[in-house]
């Protein structure tokens, strides 16, 4: 589960262990989604491939209501699924960040419109809670709100 | 005096945990039919909470990850939903009963019917959440709650027969009329109460919440080894008082005033306001821990953006969740559903989601990726790879002994 | 193609010789773009899937959970892309003379 990293300029990903299931942050460290599949570049199927045929990569992530599909089988059509580009990641660590901030994504719809029209108009509900500023202790890992 | 608010999330966790509604009725029970020979499981089940809290606690501090979250990373998608499944369940009626319980409370002081406190104690516990902060919150609930301190000066204000608890602590003793199988559903009860998951969700959150670091180790181990051992010696407290008072006259435990009887005999009015302001707190405490554990292990199952230190617009299923989870305790409890029958089945069925949650924590306490240099030493491992056949022990036995001795009758 | 039509699949060599447990990729983390290049695929002889590792890293505590784990993925390996010989719908062809490489994270 080590995730050492071998010659300098690259490292090791297992799919089921570091990338699958893992918790996906924006730029401001707000949790914005769960990695619950990856997209790979496209391979051709059903006929043998040539030798010498480059390796797919991974383009983007995926997350969606694959969550019944992962548990009890089968696929979600293409249309249903939120793609995160995979050149928008800038981290992967114990969680996977990106480059941008959450509300410029698709990803944050439901988040969005549960905000604009329930929390958002209750009063208060904008408020924030640490309106001073953390101290310079060590940097938690909470991220800003 | 900064200290001792550094231990408030702890304290306010075990309180929620183990002196909760539920909690406070079950120890009663047991301390008037058993005296204090189920005491033996409560203490089993601090120790067990300690050593996976005080994991969990150094999860979140140095990884900042939250236990739930860590379920569905390392388990998988079906380990995780299945956890999650049996945790909501629980921690919805356990939220349901702590809200009903702090309206049962508040109707001891002022004698209106409960049904008229169970909306504003359901709107006050929301209140909280929407707006007070996360450190005075537990601060408040946690401090206020240590009144129950009560019950252990009433303790000794009786003159227990020290040679008669002692007999009782190492043997078991009953009325006569109890079964073997009661016995032990009740000390499975006890051990379950101690170590309820939402206990860990709510305290490794709560970590967070706080911002812990590595810096902040030291404090997440006082605020274990504080927290939950101080909880547990107000449970045997009042197991200790019923079994003074209540036991030699043979008097049942069925109601939250019967539980103040020894208090009352005791110390006289102070002492028994001391204590009802005391349950307030901790069963509003308890409302409070059990809401937001509903809302963090659900948005954390599903990677939504949580925790009370973010402004509501910005963690906003999470606090719509929450909404409704109290919308729908109200509901049920304006059926007319006993709150306290409620929260003792579902300490039970808490009993049944134990290894599911206790896994993952000792799996990733082990993980370097996680934890880098801090992870479990090998004296850790062992004791708690023990209490990992004890988790699996009771958790099978639970629902067969729920079933077998009707709840305990 | 999606991970999750490639993980749980049955992989043939010509025999049957596992199933498709993890994919590894490589990162490149000093190309521009960050490529994840597929690597190659770690094949378990007796299990479908596999998510806590045990049986490729050297992490041994707590040990029944890491001995279970090993036990159950025992003779798991690592086939490299060149290996592969043929991607199907829940199936993957190795070519002939395929290497077993080892499965354990470097």
């Amino acid at each position: 589960m080590t995730n050492a990293p071998t010659d300098h300029g690259s490292r090791w990903l297992d799919a089921q262990l570091h990338l699958l299931d893992r918790q996906v942050l924006d730029a401001a460290g707000v949790p914005v989604a769960v990695v619950d599949d990856l997209e790979l570049s496209d391979v051709l199927t059903g006929e043998d491939l040539p030798v010498g045929t480059p390796p797919p990569v991974i383009t983007a992530l995926l997350s969606g209501p694959v969550l019944g599909t992962r548990i009890f089988g089968g696929r979600p059509p293409q249309s249903r699924l939120h793609r995160t580009p995979w050149a928008l990641v800038s981290e992967v660590g114990v969680v996977i960040s990106l480059a941008i901030r959450g509300e410029t994504t698709d990803l944050t719809w439901t988040e969005r419109w549960v905000r604009d029209h329930i929390i958002g108009r209750l009063p208060g509900g904008r408020h924030d809670p640490e309106r001073k500023k953390r101290g310079d202790s060590a940097t938690s890992k909470r991220g800003d709100s | 005096m900064k200290k001792v608010f550094g231990l408030a999330l702890g304290i306010l966790t075990a309180i929620g945990g183990f002196l909760d509604i539920g909690d406070l009725v079950t120890n009663a029970v047991v301390g008037s039919r058993f005296g204090l020979s189920l005491g033996w499981a409560v203490v089993v089940g601090v120790i067990g909470i300690c050593i996976f809290a005080q994991m969990s606690g150094r999860v979140a501090a140095v990884s900042g990850r939250a236990t739930f979250e860590l379920i569905r990373e390392r388990l998988g998608p079906r380990v995780a939903i299945l956890n999650l499944g049996a945790s909501f369940l629980i921690n919805l009626m356990t939220l349901t009963a702590e809200v009903g319980g702090v309206a049962l409370a508040v109707q001891l002081i002022t004698s209106v019917s409960y049904l008229l406190w169970v909306p504003l104690a359901a709107v006050a516990v929301w209140l909280v959440i929407w707006r007070v902060k996360f450190t005075i919150m537990e601060n408040v609930a946690g401090l206020v709650g240590l009144c129950l301190i009560g019950f252990l000066v009433a303790f000794f204000l009786l003159n227990p027969d020290w040679g008669e608890l002692g007999r009782q602590a190492v043997q078991r003793v009953s009325t006569g009329t109890e079964k073997v199988s009661t016995y032990w559903f009740y000390a499975v009860a006890l051990f379950g109460a101690a170590m309820t998951p939402y206990e860990v969700f709510f305290f490794s959150s709560g970590a967070v919440e706080e911002g812990w670091t590595v810096k902040d180790l030291a404090q997440s181990r006082a605020n274990v080894i504080v927290g939950f051992p101080l909880g547990g010696v107000l449970s045997l407290a009042i197991a200790g008082c019923a079994a003074v008072v209540l036991l030699p006259q043979l008097i049942a435990v069925t109601a939250l005033s019967q539980v103040m009887l020894p208090v009352a005999q005791a110390g006289g009015k102070i002492l028994l306001g001391l204590i009802i302001l005391g349950v307030v707190a901790a069963t509003f405490g308890a409302a409070l821990e059990t809401t937001l554990s509903a809302g963090y292990t659900i948005a954390q199952f599903f990677g939504w953006s949580w925790g009370k230190f973010r402004p509501p617009a910005r963690a906003a299923r999470f606090h719509l969740l929450m909404i409704i989870c109290l919308i729908v305790a109200i509901a049920t409890l304006l059926t007319g559903v006993d709150p306290i029958t409620v929260t003792e089945i579902s300490v039970v069925f808490s009993a049944v989601a134990l290894p599911l949650t206790y896994l993952p924590i000792l799996i990733v306490a082990n993980d370097p990726e996680y934890l880098g240099e801090h992870v479990n030493g090998r004296l850790l491992n062992g004791v708690a790879l023990f209490y990992m056949v004890i988790i699996l022990v009771a958790s099978i036995a639970a629902i067969p002994l729920l079933i077998i001795t009707g709840a305990g009758q | 193609m999606i991970i999750t039509d490639l993980l749980g699949a049955r992989v043939f060599g010509p025999d049957f010789v596992g199933f498709v447990t993890d994919a590894r990729f490589r990162l490149y983390t000093s190309s521009t773009g960050r490529p994840a290049r597929l690597y190659g695929i770690v094949v378990s002889p007796h299990a479908r899937s596999s998510s806590l590792g045990y049986e490729r890293s050297d992490v041994r505590s707590p040990w029944p959970i890491a001995a279970l784990v090993r036990s159950r993925h025992r003779g798991s390996f690592l086939v490299r892309w060149e290996d592969i010989e043929r991607v199907d719908v829940r199936r993957v062809n190795l070519r002939p003379g395929f290497t077993r490489v080892s499965s354990q994270l470097p």
